[in-house]
């Protein structure tokens, strides 16, 4: 199996007056685990939907392998699409799930069950080939999914939020696998979630989208120090964010004017002095200030303090805007924290963006 | 149609709008407009036409006539226009044999008083045999969908099916005994002395509309039981407890909670009911044992077969068709359901 | 309200009035039975009288006379046969319509599709002697005249209708996702409707195969208009009430009553078999 590239020229879809994506230009590389992480209703089943051939984009081009897929029915794309449900075949047995493609290829009925039972081996299903898929566990059944997908040698394979279905831990589990059997087979893995975890853990690169349009493509450390827009800051991971104005703007840094008094971050974005602007920093790279002062200092008092197990946050407040940090849990030393505290971070620990729209707007 | 064409392709979407198509229209809409069309016109042989062959024969006679006393060219001419004569009353006749097609009303207006009666008492009939199965109905679809125990709300529903699968004509013809001169019950007033089989004092009941009445009711209550209690059964049974449990009498529980959820249930049964009633054959049929007509659908019947008027048939069926279709109407907007509801 | 009335099963302690309805509604079912079964009984019994004219009143004998005259009567059984060969015209005439009319109500996302269902279910809701005369104008414009054809086409147009309903409450429980996975795994669309659809219908085909045979069995008021010279098991039951009743017809109803419940009971233990089926799973 070798996978190949997707290319998304202009691609956009319209139903009725409603917008469901924007004109986009996308290129999965070949071989890629590629995920498009948003929350629901941003679009990213509607592109889903139209790589693999069920819906048509209003406007645009999707090429696979260079070549334009325009007039190309589902049952004839290199694509294989792994449901959000599964739609597992619930009349036939697991083998026979796993080689429908092959039947439908028209190979003969020996071969595809040789074939079907390789493929049972490969996501360890073997002694179940017999059963309905009914009678299997969520994992099993995600298994035979992924096998009846693979079995039609696809260059792509879409999956639609296959995991969301499976108990935490079961999730946890499927993750590494997904992620081995796709370094196995080579095939250019698309994956569509709305959990970032499953996105950040598994991803070679992932695009975020937003209400019809990505907003950015990045691989997952890029995506999580270096988020291109307010929205990314706030939508992958949690972040701190003071709304202000560029007051002073010189070589790669800026500084704002917040309610917490003049703040400085990384311009990456060159924003010049009386621009509105955002600075995001990080609750895990804010620290209480103990000695040596750091760039930024902030005084805000303690709320509240929760236990996440491996670390602490600690919500702290002042003139209406609340402040979190992530501290790594020292046992005793940092349960009588109380009062007014100073809190410090880095000027390369906060970056400086264009006011926009947040993740939690 | 796209998402057809997309699961099933273009050559088996095209089969099934095929299909649908000739169901509607070869079997559905044109046999009802054939029906209608036929039910506005009558066939007329024209007084005119005679009148204008009796006039050319006359000529005819006056022309061979002259005729005999013609002579020389003359004799000729006249020949020749008889022969023209000849030809146009050939064609006159022609035209007298095939009747004209003439559109009009009086397949409607010319209803005797006698047939409009046996319509208006069919048409009374039928409705108050819909309101008595709905009232009788309505307990027992209740009783098996709400408080009978699952297990015997299977056996109750056996007892149901079973004489709602047995032939129309037969469940009729059960009643036909039952109210025959001799039949039961005219043999149970005799043991009471009301009666006297033996002199023949019996009391005729079949020769009454009721015994059609009864034979209607008990022939098509089971088509208001069951969409009744298909609508009930999916109510949930916490619904009346909590309404009960608010100190609801039993009165104002089934007003406010079980009669507004049965609605879609009982148009359809009261639609079903009133055109099978309405449009019934059989029953009268069995009843009367086919001597008299007392039945709008007999009366139709005979326009067809006996006295082989078809297009008085299709005027009093298409009559038959424009009641059945208001009285839908007329559910839907007592009951407040819309088309989707019906025919569940 | 007591525990064991909040699981769900029958509350022991009720107040006494709800008791007293329970009762009155009771002893209506009762009734009500009475009422539908008793005209039943007394048509089976005059089938066993040997008295020649049907009662069971005057009763002279027990006998199965009648049931060996039904066997001679060449009518009846040719009747029978008639009504069977339209009956399986009706399945292959109906079952495609029905099938393609609930494909496309279930697919068809538009303003029409209500006008559309409407006109499909009204044969259902129009009076059976009417699709009778209507069949029977219809074609004889084109020729054909009252028979057998035309029997099965009128009782086709109605019986199509129930298959409809039955195959759409199918296809709204259908996972719109199999047909795409399989389609998706490079099915051809006549695959799509050979493995998934038709295997996901089989059931409700042979559901409605069986009950479109035994309304065109059954049916009486359409035909009656449709049959032409020709006749059916029950048309030709109809005219027999015209010319002196018989037994016979008494014969007819005994055998129909018993068929109805073996065929009944058999019905109702399916589906009591396929609740406890559930219920297990559920507990």
């Amino acid at each position: 199996m070798h996978g190949k590239d997707v290319e998304l020229q202009g691609v956009s879809m319209v139903f009725g007056d409603v917008v469901a994506v924007a004109p986009t230009d996308l290129t999965i590389r070949a071989g890629e685990f590629f995920s498009i992480l948003g929350p629901s209703g941003c679009g990213k089943t509607t592109i889903l939907r139209m790589i693999s051939g069920f819906l048509t984009p209003s406007a645009g081009r999707i090429l696979i392998g260079g070549e334009d897929m325009g007039d190309i029915g589902p049952n004839r794309r290199p694509t294989a699409l792994i449901f959000q449900n599964l739609a597992l075949f619930p009349l036939m047995s697991v083998w026979e799930n796993i080689a429908f493609g092959l039947e439908a290829r028209g190979m003969p009925k020996k071969a595809r069950r040789e074939r079907a039972m390789e493929l049972i081996d490969l996501v360890a299903l073997r002694g179940h080939e017999e059963k309905r898929t009914g009678d299997l566990s969520g994992g099993q059944r995600q298994r035979v999914a992924i096998a009846r997908a693979l079995a039609v040698e696809p260059a792509v394979l879409l999956l639609d939020e296959p995991l969301s279905a499976l108990d935490a831990k079961l999730r946890q589990h499927m993750r590494a696998e997904l992620k081995a059997i796709q370094r196995k087979t080579g095939v250019t893995f698309i994956y569509i979630t709305h959990d970032q975890g499953e996105a950040l853990t598994m991803s070679d690169r992932i695009a975020v989208m937003n209400k019809g349009a990505v907003e950015q493509v990045a691989a997952s450390d890029r995506l999580y120090d270096d988020p291109q827009t307010p929205f990314v800051a706030t939508f992958v991971g949690e972040q701190n964010v003071f709304a202000g104005r560029v007051i002073e703007a010189e070589a790669g840094f800026a500084l704002l004017d917040t309610p917490f008094g003049p703040l400085r971050g990384r311009n990456r974005d060159g924003l010049a002095a009386g621009a509105s602007a955002v600075l995001c920093v990080r609750p895990e790279r804010m620290q209480l200030v103990n000695g040596a002062l750091p760039d930024n200092v902030i005084s805000a008092d303690v709320e509240r303090r929760d236990l996440e197990g491996p670390f602490v946050n600690l919500f702290l407040k002042r003139n209406e805007e609340s402040i979190v940090l992530h501290l790594p849990n020292r046992g005793a030393a940092g349960r009588e924290l109380s009062g007014e505290q100073q809190i410090g971070f880095s000027a390369d620990d906060g970056l400086v963006l264009t006011s926009g729209r947040l993740a939690r707007d | 149609m796209t998402e057809l064409v997309r699961s099933y392709g273009r050559p088996l979407t095209a089969i099934f709008i095929g299909l649908t198509t000739l169901w509607i229209l070869g079997m559905i809409l044109v046999p009802q407009l054939f029906m209608a069309e036929r039910s506005f016109w009558v066939e007329e042989k024209p007084n005119d036409i005679s009148l204008k062959i009796d006039r050319a024969y006359a000529d005819l006679s006056t022309m061979k006539f002259d005729l005999a006393r013609a002579e020389g060219p003359g004799k000729d001419e006249i020949a020749g226009r008889i022969e023209a004569k000849k030809r146009e009353i050939a064609g006159l006749e022609e035209q007298e044999k095939q009747p004209r097609k003439v559109y009009t009303m009086r397949n409607y207006t010319r209803m005797s008083a006698l047939h409009f009666q046996i319509f208006l008492r069919t048409i009374f009939y039928a409705a108050m045999v819909t309101v008595l199965a709905l009232v009788v109905c309505y307990p027992v679809a209740y009783a098996i969908a709400q408080v009978a125990t699952p297990r015997r709300a299977a056996f109750l529903m056996l007892g149901l099916i079973i004489p709602y699968a047995i032939n129309e004509l037969l469940r009729v013809y059960a009643w036909l005994m039952i109210l025959d001169y001799q039949g039961v019950l005219n043999t149970m007033l005799d043991w009471i002395g009301v009666t006297d089989l033996a002199t023949q004092q019996w009391i005729p009941f079949l020769q009454s509309p009721g015994a059609v009445f009864v034979a209607m009711v008990y022939a098509y209550i089971l088509f208001m039981v069951f969409p009744i209690y298909n609508t009930l059964e999916t109510l949930d049974k916490n619904q009346v407890e909590a309404a009960r449990d608010l100190g609801a009498s039993t009165w104002r529980i089934h007003w406010r909670v079980v009669i507004p959820y049965a609605k879609p249930g009982m148009a359809v049964g009261c639609i079903m009911t009133f055109m099978l009633s309405a449009g019934s054959y059989s029953v009268p049929q069995i009843m009367t044992r086919g001597t008299s007509g007392d039945w709008f659908s007999q009366t139709i019947y005979r326009q067809f077969f006996e006295s082989n008027n078809w297009n008085n048939g299709a005027a009093y069926a298409f009559t038959l068709l424009i009641v059945c279709t208001l009285f839908i109407f007329l559910m839907m907007l007592v009951f407040r359901v819309g088309v989707r509801d019906i025919a569940r | 309200m007591t525990a064991a009335a909040d699981a769900g099963t029958v509350a022991v302690e009720r107040a006494p009035a709800r008791r007293w309805s329970n009762q009155v509604l009771n002893l209506y079912l009762v009734l009500f039975f009475v009422y539908l079964f008793a005209p039943l009984l007394v048509m089976s019994a005059a089938a066993f009288n040997s008295y020649s004219y049907p009662s069971v009143t005057q009763w002279q004998g027990f006998t199965l006379k009648w049931f060996v005259e039904l066997t001679r009567d060449e009518r009846l059984l040719q009747g029978l046969w008639n009504s069977i060969l339209i009956g399986f015209g009706v399945i292959a005439v109906a079952l495609p319509l029905g099938l393609s009319g609930a494909f496309i109500l279930t697919r068809l996302q538009s303003r029409w599709s209500g006008i559309l269902y409407g006109v499909l279910v009204s044969p259902i809701l129009t009076p059976g002697i009417i699709l009778g005369i209507a069949t029977l104008i219809f074609w004889r414009n084109i020729g054909v005249a009252g028979g057998l054809f035309l029997a099965m086409m009128a009782q086709a147009t109605f019986i199509a209708s129930y298959s409809m309903l039955m195959f759409m409450a199918r296809l709204q429980r259908q996972d719109r996702a199999l047909e795409e996975a399989a389609l998706d795994l490079g099915a051809s669309n006549f695959m799509v409707f050979r493995r998934i659809t038709i295997p996901f219908l089989a059931p409700t085909i042979f559901t409605a195969g069986v009950i479109a045979f035994l309304q065109s069995i059954e049916n009486y008021n359409t035909t009656v208009f449709a049959i032409g010279g020709n006749w059916t098991l029950v048309t030709e039951i109809g005219s027999r009430f015209r010319f002196g009743l018989s037994p016979v017809i008494n014969v007819i109803g005994v055998i129909f009553v018993a068929l109805t419940v073996v065929f009944a009971v058999i019905y109702v233990a399916l589906k009591e078999r396929e609740r406890r089926a559930r219920a297990a799973l559920v507990g």
